[in-house]
């Protein structure tokens, strides 16, 4: 039976829901409708736009700032073999140390795990200046230290060093992840494995991991993305948005200067340059991503 | 291959353990050291860091009296507090349950566009932000809101709310972690829970208050341990959105000023050992908040054992 | 390969799974653990596959201590109930895998694979994933795995719980024969009785860690020792009712209100060589009561009747307990009528109230 009062309770209840959701969300959308009819524009005035051009996007086929700086595809490159380094590597220190963590008996296991998360608690700005001090240090160690091609190394001011300092800080995370997936592994199976001879590690590498795939997945896109859009690392690490080693937020600063005056569209431009792709890729993956948490178990042990 | 065996959980653990020495162990002690010097970007080389002699407690005590320490203090307690409540956890509950509970493909897109703020690099984000809070005419909210309804006088909202778009440009990042952790879990939960409950005629309210919000429990404490030491420790966009200002140190949080001690030549000379001493106590807050949380959340139940014996 | 189990303990914390058991399992022999669940059968299996480490105890591989040897190292394969099949792997490589970990020639694991799919029947589904198997197939890829290594010892984990009725008993003969015709020492561990009664050679019944009785199917089923396995073997139950244990001049009896019971001359006097106290448990089957419609050792009213098919098993009710008889079908009466129990004096038990052993034991 519906009385006036429960009917009214009923629609304003999703109304809400709706409103509470579209608010915030409409926030979002307009400041990227913004970013888009800016990077085509001469200037804006709020969402109007004053003139329409493709100058912002001359970065494409023309260096805006002479030979000396890269261009944005060497700097485009950097930015995705760094990315690319740094996944590789998360995913396998953290596929190694969560699967032991998970899974295997040893004293001080429960004590690495709070540290795990503890050390999420460490702020990055906190070990910048001593960590500059040990990649100076590990430039010095011959051939990987700096000199390999294309990545420069893994010392101070290289890609392979960049690339080694967000995957320290993205670790903790990375564990926390993959053994959460790792704990959602039938245990007969791995005992199956022993059993038919293999040792811990091949049980790791032949057996486990392949049923793990959503957790690399999942792993992999969230580390890529942190990595590809590093600003504050990336800067501090190498020697600046012009130099060799530029990725994509520093070549940004470029456009944004304390003399000339800064081309705020060409800034536009360059953002979505660098947004797009991830944005596209991830439209593609979206499964992995939002069933990060997810694994579900079906009967046995 | 005995010792082989009860060696293996170690040779696993050995790059992480390899990695956390060399970027989180040596670099802190080496920073607990560096707070008790004075080591700066002058004395770098001549100063002998490493020795006692050169050490006293002289940066805590400028840090304690200085003037502006209670208003960062405050300033930090009250960003990682109302951004956490307001959206990392907030506004990320929300939108979960609300995104779960409609069209499957919209709700999936709401999330897609809740996840931009997060993969949108830094310096354009934050330019975004500036262009929404600019002056009128450029300004879009005061073109379209504030304008309209005759609100204010189209100035710089940054110079007159900083507080505001602070909480908003992090809260807009953060929200999205807590959102995909929660709406995962939530598609997690067997349908048998909240079928259940409809037919025992409860509205769909209640079903997400005593079926689904108990139901997930650990990520919610998992996203508010997470979210509160991400707070703490984050300053990126701070630092790019209002530089700790407009006013002296109106928006200056704790890790903001680590950084431009350290770092930055703003204050004289990049002060090494000074801005390592804002650091410390910086770590010392963040591991007590963590530890704090791990016993009160009893993380240790969270943890199985493993049911194989054999190395 | 003789398998022996001395003084095995294992704990979880504080937990205490096996409690010092003893158990030797001959070569060639297939011995079943049964009992109930959280009884410590799979605990012990694991224990002797290798995967758990006994707290305290040994156990021996034709006389040689294997404690610390590693599940790989001690030539045994293992059937598990969720039968743990690779997901990602064919069914071939899922039965290759433990030849493939030895390094075997393709040739020569390519032949071996095949022997064995075809010796289980799936010679034709090596190409599958194990998700396109049915339940009965996957069950036999496990077995298939197991054997390909050609192991001193076989280890079963209730293998046949997932099955329908129809296909656990046909795998239990295929399973039983497989292993007469292999003749590798087998151990397999079950929570159902008829499985195990069926299948093998001697029982170990287990019960909270403990083991309870040790003998052939028919030993346990005929001279249980306890009560626990009294109960626990035979189905339908075995049916208790406490009686008064009385030496009168003529000889033993069992009394309980209306009814009392001459006991069989030999049956007493064991009886009272084991300090039978005044008050006792008496079992007796319900296939070993007969139903009369006139006299009998006691009368008692029907309570239900449930047609099994070839027989009724009926529940009676007097004195306040219950009785239940098998009946040939179909059984004439009605709910409420009384009718007349027979118990057949050869068939009886008699427990101890408070150590429920059987008073009828021979030192």
């Amino acid at each position: 039976m519906k009385t006036k009062a429960s009917w009214l309770k009923r629609w304003w209840r999703p109304l809400l829901a709706y409103v509470i959701l579209i608010i915030p969300s409409l926030v979002i959308a307009v400041g990227y409708v913004w970013l888009l009819i800016t990077s085509f524009s001469t200037r804006t005035e709020g969402l109007r736009s004053l003139g329409w051009t493709l100058q912002n996007w001359r970065f494409l086929w023309e260096s805006p700032f002479g030979p000396r700086v890269p261009s944005i595809w060497q700097v485009t490159l950097n930015t995705l073999i760094m990315s690319l380094i740094m996944t590789l590597i998360v995913v396998g220190v953290s596929s190694l140390a969560g699967y032991a963590l998970a899974r295997m008996k040893f004293p001080g296991r429960k004590g690495f795990l709070s540290l795990t998360l503890i050390l999420h608690a460490f702020p990055s700005v906190t070990l910048l200046i001593p960590i500059y001090f040990v990649l100076l240090w590990i430039q010095k160690i011959p051939l990987i230290g700096s000199g390999i091609p294309l990545i420069g190394g893994f010392g101070y001011n290289t890609i392979g060093g960049v690339a080694l300092v967000m995957m320290a800080f993205q670790l903790p995370f990375g564990i926390w992840v993959m053994k959460g997936f790792f704990d959602n592994i039938s245990w007969d199976m791995e005992r199956s494995a022993l059993i038919d001879g293999a040792s811990r590690f091949k049980v790791w590498w032949q057996i486990v991991m392949p049923n793990i795939k959503p957790g690399i997945a999942a792993l992999s896109i969230f580390s890529f993305l942190t990595a590809w859009n590093a600003y504050l690392i990336p800067l501090t690490f190498t020697s600046g948005r012009a130099g060799r080693f530029s990725v994509l937020s520093l070549y940004v600063q470029n456009f944004i200067s304390e003399s000339v005056m800064t081309e705020w569209n060409a800034v536009a431009a360059v953002g979505l340059f660098q947004l797009i792709p991830v944005v596209l890729f991830f439209l593609f993956t979206q499964e992995a991503l939002l069933n990060i948490y997810s694994g579900g178990r079906k009967g046995g042990v | 291959m005995r010792l082989r065996g009860k060696l293996a959980p170690y040779l696993f653990l050995s790059p992480a353990l390899i990695v956390i020495t060399v970027f989180f162990f040596i670099p802190l002690v080496m920073v607990f050291i560096l707070s008790f010097t004075d080591l700066d970007m002058t004395n770098i080389g001549r100063l002998a860091w490493w020795h006692p002699s050169n050490w006293s407690l002289e940066n805590y005590v400028k840090i304690f009296t200085n003037r502006f320490f209670p208003k960062i203090l405050f300033n930090t307690l009250m960003y990682v507090g109302l951004t956490l409540t307001l959206f990392n956890v907030g506004m990320a509950l929300l939108v979960a349950l609300i995104t779960t509970h409609i069209n499957r493909r919209v709700g999936f897109a709401f999330r897609v566009l809740w996840l931009l703020p997060r993969i949108t690099p830094v310096v354009v984000y934050i330019m975004m932000w500036k262009a929404m809070a600019g002056p009128a005419p450029m300004g879009i909210i005061n073109a379209y809101i504030l304008g309209p309804l005759g609100i204010g006088n189209g100035e710089y909202l940054l110079n007159t709310h900083p507080w505001v778009f602070v909480i908003l440009v992090n809260g807009f990042i953060g929200a999205s972690f807590g959102m995909i952790l929660f709406s995962s879990a939530i598609e997690a939960i067997p349908k048998d829970y909240t079928m259940a409950s409809k037919v025992d005629g409860a509205t769909t309210w209640q079903t997400i208050r005593y079926v689904i919000l108990p139901m997930i429990k650990w990520p919610l404490l998992f996203v508010t341990t997470y979210q509160t030491l991400s707070l703490l420790t984050s300053f990126e966009q701070i630092l790019l959105l209002t530089d700790g200002g407009p006013r002296l140190y109106q928006t200056e949080v704790w890790a903001l000023t680590a950084y431009h001690r350290a770092l930055t030549s703003y204050f004289g000379n990049t002060q090494w050992g000074y801005g390592a001493a804002w650091s410390v106590i910086l770590v010392i807050i963040g591991i007590v908040m963590a530890v704090i949380y791990l016993r009160v959340f009893r993380f240790r139940e969270l943890v199985e054992e493993p049911r194989i014996d054999a190395l | 390969m003789e398998i022996r189990l001395e003084k095995l303990c294992k704990y979880f914390g504080k937990v205490k799974a096996v409690d010092k058991l003893d158990l030797e399992i001959k070569d060639r022999e297939f011995v079943a653990l049964l009992g109930p669940s959280g009884c410590g059968k799979t605990t012990t299996l694991l224990m002797i596959a290798g995967i758990y480490r006994p707290t305290s105890g040994y156990i021996r591989f034709d006389g040689q201590v294997v404690n610390h040897l590693l599940p790989k190292e001690r030539n045994i394969g293992m059937v598990f109930q969720s039968y743990a099949l690779y997901p990602h792997m064919t069914v071939f490589d899922n039965i290759a895998y433990p030849l493939r970990l030895k390094r075997t020639p393709k040739r020569v694991m390519r032949e071996r694979v095949q022997r064995v799919a075809d010796m289980m029947g799936i010679g034709d589904l090596l190409d599958r994933r194990p998700a396109q198997l049915s339940g009965g197939q996957q069950q036999r890829v496990a077995v298939a795995r197991a054997l390909v290594k050609e192991p001193a010892i076989l280890l079963f984990d209730e293998p046949l719980s997932n099955l329908d009725a129809k296909l656990r008993l046909r795998m239990r003969g295929e399973i039983k024969r497989l292993q007469e015709d292999l003749g590798i020492t087998s151990v397999y561990v079950t929570h159902d009785q008829v499985e195990a009664m069926t299948m093998a050679s001697r029982i170990a019944v287990m019960n909270k860690g403990l083991l309870q009785a040790y003998g052939t199917p028919e030993q346990l089923y005929e001279r249980p020792d306890t009560l626990f396995v009294a109960g626990f073997i035979g189905a339908p139950p075995m049916n208790f009712i406490q009686v008064t244990f009385t030496k009168k001049d003529d000889g033993y009896f069992l009394e309980k209100g209306s009814f009392s019971l001459r006991l069989p001359e030999e049956k007493g006097r064991l009886a009272e060589e084991n300090q039978a106290p005044p008050q006792v448990i008496m079992g007796i089957r319900p296939e070993d009561v007969r139903v009369v419609p006139e006299g009998g050792d006691l009368r008692a009213e029907v309570y239900v009747i449930e047609p099994l098919g070839r027989e009724d098993l009926v529940t009676f009710r007097f004195d306040d307990e219950e009785i239940r008889a098998l009946v040939p079908a179909p059984f004439r009466g009605r709910s409420g009528d009384v009718w007349g129990l027979e118990l057949n004096r050869e068939k009886l038990h008699l427990f101890h109230p408070e150590t429920q052993c059987s008073l009828l034991r021979r030192e």
